[in-house]
């Protein structure tokens, strides 16, 4: 990293290499927007719906997460959202991101907006807080949330269109509630993230009879509760 | 093929666009605000917790209730298959792994009934 710590003499530079960090991540991303694709096919959308959600709400998880309840007939509302709570962490990414782009036009800032990822976000700020006064940053940010983009919307799309040929008995719809397990894994690692999904899963199963399935958003706050509620407890227990 | 249009109708484009609308907007306005204002830290602490509180909402009750009441028995395969998509992706560490295997997992038992 010696060589790039000198960073970008030009903005083609920077773009580039913000492409060239995302790359050892593509592998991890394609099997999931495949699953996410296939998924949302075997869910009922259409094509033309799947490919529209894929690339206007262009976020795996709330993505989805969005399928089962879709398939349960769940008000709209109640789904929109989940989708919000889901990608609440957005705003700690675009919270951190924020001052490294105080300067940049508002039309530069509205196009980065849509280009907050997992990981594109991950990326820059490793490479921020080595260099903070990084020249051509956004240039950086924006060619790694491009490459993110292209690599998800394809390989969703490839699912939706190869999810099409796949009978119904497969019952693929259930590769989406499989995907949603798969990625609580890595996120019930800690304790208070685990206080955090056993309290929001506990809470939904006692509320479910509530209508709207405002049970689920009822389980998702007293998780978020939980979890907030548990790391300050723990942080007052001497390690 | 059943479609999703005859439940929502329309409404599904709504659906859709609504929650682009609203994870755009988690995503950009602290961008638009251009440091402006500074998020709690408080309040960025607790963030952290959404998404896993989110998805295990939807998915615990769906996977142990699937009609309504709870369903413990051997009869949900849902459920076991679940776990079983559970055990392969903290083995294997590969979410994918994960989800091949729960699907093979619900199939297999699908055949046993």
């Amino acid at each position: 990293m010696s060589a790039a710590a000198k960073g970008f003499d030009t903005p083609r530079q920077a773009y580039l290499a913000g492409v060239g960090a995302v790359l050892p991540f593509v592998a991890g991303t394609i099997p999931f927007g495949l699953v996410t694709g296939i998924a949302t096919k075997a869910a009922g959308l259409t094509p033309l719906e799947a490919a529209a959600m894929t690339v206007i709400v262009f976020a795996g998880t709330a993505q989805i997460a969005a399928l089962p309840l879709m398939v349960a007939g769940v008000p709209g509302a109640v789904i929109i959202l989940t989708a919000f709570i889901i990608n609440l962490r957005f705003v700690i990414y675009s919270a951190a991101a924020a001052p490294y782009f105080r300067d940049l036009p508002m039309r530069w800032r509205l196009l980065l907006g849509y280009f907050v990822t997992d990981t594109g976000f991950a990326l820059f700020i490793r490479r921020v807080a080595d260099q903070p006064d990084l020249p051509h940053r956004h240039w950086f940010f924006l060619g790694a949330g491009n490459m993110v983009a292209v690599v998800w919307i394809a390989s969703a799309v490839i699912g939706t269109l190869a999810g099409a040929q796949v009978p119904k008995a497969w019952q693929l719809e259930f590769a989406a509630t499989l995907g949603i397990l798969a990625l609580l894994v890595p996120f019930v690692r800690g304790r208070a993230e685990f206080a955090a999904a056993t309290t929001a899963a506990c809470v939904a199963l006692l509320a479910a009879p509530l209508p709207m399935k405002l049970g689920l958003v009822c389980g998702a706050v007293a998780g978020i509760a939980a979890g907030a509620w548990s790391e300050r407890m723990l942080a007052r227990i001497p390690a | 093929m059943t479609s999703l249009n005859d439940v929502y109708g329309w409404g599904l484009w709504a659906i859709i666009v609504g929650m682009a609308a609203v994870t755009y907007l988690n995503r950009a306005f602290l961008l638009l605000l251009a440091g402006r204002f500074m998020l709690p830290p408080a309040w960025q602490a607790a963030l952290k917790y959404a998404p896993a509180s989110a998805l295990a909402a939807i998915v615990v009750p769906d996977l142990l209730a699937p009609s309504g009441a709870l369903d413990l028995t051997l009869g949900n395969v849902r459920l076991l298959a679940g776990l079983a998509g559970v055990a392969i992706t903290v083995a294997s560490r590969s979410t994918f792994a994960g989800i091949v295997g729960g699907m093979l997992a619900l199939h297999a038992m699908l055949l046993l009934q």
